[in-house]
């Protein structure tokens, strides 16, 4: 199973795994939250970045989860792209934490399981209203 | 293929953890298990299929389950939503 690393600044990152792990313990198997403190220098976040993803890794290949494109956790991570190796999906929600348990549990190889991943984030994201419009009688 | 009827009867409706258990007593089968209302049906082996229907507190559902142990995961279903997924409210 392809390990999971969720990169934000603050808490977000670990309350985002609590989050998932409070829904279901299985949800959050094989990730870890890395939380970058917001004053953290960047060479400091390269650092730590770096050794999580060296006690993350098990050859499969390693897909990190981060919270905005453009962000500076996003950009720490983004040296450390590699295709087959370490994959970067950027605007990382709940969702998609939900979905990974059951696309990891397919043996995707890592862009695929970044891009499946992406697909079903962006499809979790509705206007409430609109979703249940449909079940109103006409 | 076998459908059997149930309500929603817990407080908080089929939220992300209830949900979580459905998906988790589904698993346990082979059979193809769907949970629908009247407008939609979803895989009841989905969390986030499941939280789609947006089911609240009294609710109908079918439960539909079709493979060589279908009887057995429409038992294990009902079981628990006439157990309201074990939160007693």
């Amino acid at each position: 199973m392809i390990p999971v690393l969720v990169l934000t600044h603050g808490e977000l990152a670990k309350e985002l795994l609590n989050a998932a792990r409070m829904i279901d313990s299985h949800l959050t198997e094989n990730s870890l939250a890395l939380s970058l403190p917001w004053d953290i220098d960047s060479d400091e976040a390269s650092r730590q970045l770096k050794q999580a993803l060296r006690g993350l890794d098990q050859g499969e290949g390693i897909l990190i989860l981060t919270d905005m494109f453009g962000g500076t956790a996003t950009n720490v991570a983004l040296p450390f792209l590699d295709p087959d190796r370490v994959e970067v999906v950027t605007g990382t929600n709940l969702p998609m934490l939900v979905k990974l348990a059951s696309i990891r549990s397919l043996g995707l190889p890592l862009h695929e399981l970044a891009q499946r991943l992406t697909a079903a984030g962006q499809k979790s994201i509705r206007v409430a209203s609109e979703l249940l419009k449909r079940r109103e009688p006409s | 293929m076998k459908i059997e009827r149930v309500q929603i009867c817990n407080r908080l409706g089929l939220h992300a953890r209830a949900a979580a258990k459905v998906v988790h007593a589904a698993c346990e089968f082979q059979s193809e298990i769907f949970l629908g209302t009247d407008e939609e049906e979803v895989n009841a082996k989905s969390i986030l299929g499941l939280l789609t229907l947006a089911a609240t507190e009294g609710t109908p559902l079918s439960i539909r389950a079709s493979g060589v142990d279908e009887e057995a995961a429409i038992k294990a279903l009902v079981a628990l939503f006439q157990n309201k997924f074990g939160e007693g409210g």
